[in-house]
């Protein structure tokens, strides 16, 4: 092994990455060469010093605002607009077909189901939010008063409450309509109710 | 008990335990909540590296949207089987290389000033940890940063990278040759160089004081 060979063995022997059977012939070297050994040690300083920068730390403003003109300018792409547009179509073919079997269903409607008035058409045109709510309450009373609010949802949801424990819980997934309103409400809740709440957990997106 | 932010946009508090590779599979279904998180996470990452490649503190704000968007737009090319690191890394130097190109040919190091007064230099290398104790430090952080900065601008291109990749970004061998399309082996010998390279320009200044 020369010193050139050796300096490149030294350099991915600090990193622990020097191949195994290439440690015995590197450290026979390193032992007869003076220049060698010495490098050794200044490339771990040089290493050392480059490992301790740590400059990570940047303001979380500059993250928000890098976000914020990512999504602005994903929102503004045609391509993306074209994609939401032709959803829009798309859910609107969906109920135009949904009306039409309805409506042919109504027709055909076996008699004894007259009184029952026709059958549903599709309730939410355009489910457009999905939430997600998890609680945690100090009382019954709490859990039992936010399940209440969910009546008020106007899209579809899917509510679990299990047994009680030292903690009420409570979760809620929910999809239907962007509903600003509801989620003022939920706010509200979550302020009024603040000392018999031990944990919140929401998420939400919208499509 | 943390109030639901103005924007409805908050994220699952488990979120924070995940791997980048989970949020990225949110961002291929579609979902921008776990694009702005996954923004939240790399600015800072990435924005030392685009400091250290282009060496212009003001450039980086423009490439660091440019990569996002670009990550967006080729989501769907994220394998199954795909780191995340390596990836944007992959995305961000290729966008730093285009924007050199275009700048025709314009050597892609400014010359960086160090002389401004201690707690406003601009040095291209951020901050050295407390916790680092190095032969260098007897010489002032400051000293020692711009020397540094300076140090790394004369590392030839091809060898810088693989210090940023390696040193800077903490890459290994093989995510590093995944970033430069080369073997893990031609990273070895890369970083070998250019570590010899920052070796030699810093001895001035580890034997004594700077002039
Ligand atoms: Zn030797």
């Amino acid at each position: 092994m020369n010193c050139e060979d050796a300096r490149e063995g030294v350099s991915a022997q600090l990193d622990g990455a020097l191949p195994a059977g290439e440690r015995e012939a590197l450290e026979s070297h390193v032992a007869g060469c003076a220049a060698c050994r010495a490098f050794r040690v200044e490339l771990a300083d040089v290493r050392t010093l480059l490992r301790g920068v740590d400059d990570l730390d940047e303001p979380v403003s500059r993250a928000a605002a890098v976000g914020k003109g990512v999504l602005a300018r994903i929102e503004e792409d045609p391509g993306r607009k074209r994609e939401k547009w032709m959803v829009f179509v798309g859910i609107g073919v969906v109920a135009a077909c949904a009306m039409i079997v309805a409506g042919i269903a109504w027709h055909y409607r076996p008699r004894e189901e007259s009184e029952h008035g026709p059958a549903p058409v599709l309730r939410e045109p355009s489910p457009a939010f999905h939430g997600h709510l998890e609680l945690r309450a100090a009382d019954a009373a709490t859990r039992d008063a936010l399940r209440e609010l969910f009546r008020q949802w106007r899209g579809t949801s899917s509510l679990s409450q299990p047994e009680a424990g030292p903690e009420f819980a409570f979760a809620a997934d929910f999809d239907g309509p962007d509903d600003p309103a509801f989620l003022e409400r939920l706010r509200a809740f979550q302020r009024d109710h603040g000392l018999s709440i031990r944990s919140w957990k929401f998420s939400s997106s919208t499509r | 008990m943390s109030p639901l932010p103005p924007g409805n946009e908050t994220v699952p508090l488990d979120w924070a335990s995940q791997p980048d590779e989970d949020h990225m599979r949110r961002v291929q279904a579609g979902d921008t909540r776990a694009l702005e998180y996954l923004i939240h996470r790399w600015t800072p990452r990435l924005s030392a590296f685009f400091y250290r490649l282009t060496g212009d503190p003001h450039a980086s704000d423009d490439l660091l949207q440019e990569s996002f968007l670009r990550l967006w737009a080729s989501r769907d090319a994220f394998r199954a089987d795909a780191r995340f690191s390596p990836w944007i890394h992959a995305i961000a130097r290729n966008l730093a290389t285009d924007r050199a190109r275009s700048r025709d040919r314009k050597p892609l190091h400014r010359a960086v000033t160090s002389s401004g007064a201690p707690g406003q230099s601009t040095t291209l290398l951020g901050r050295i940890a407390d916790s680092a104790t190095t032969p260098f430090a007897a010489a002032s952080k400051l000293e020692m940063l711009a020397r540094l900065d300076e140090a790394l601008r004369s590392v030839p291109e091809t060898f810088r990278e693989a210090v940023v990749l390696c040193d800077l970004q903490r890459l290994s061998y093989e995510d590093a040759g995944e970033v430069l399309g080369v073997p893990a082996k031609t990273v070895s010998s890369r970083l070998a160089r250019g570590r010899e390279h920052l070796r030699q320009a810093l001895a001035a200044f580890r034997s004594g004081p700077i002039s």
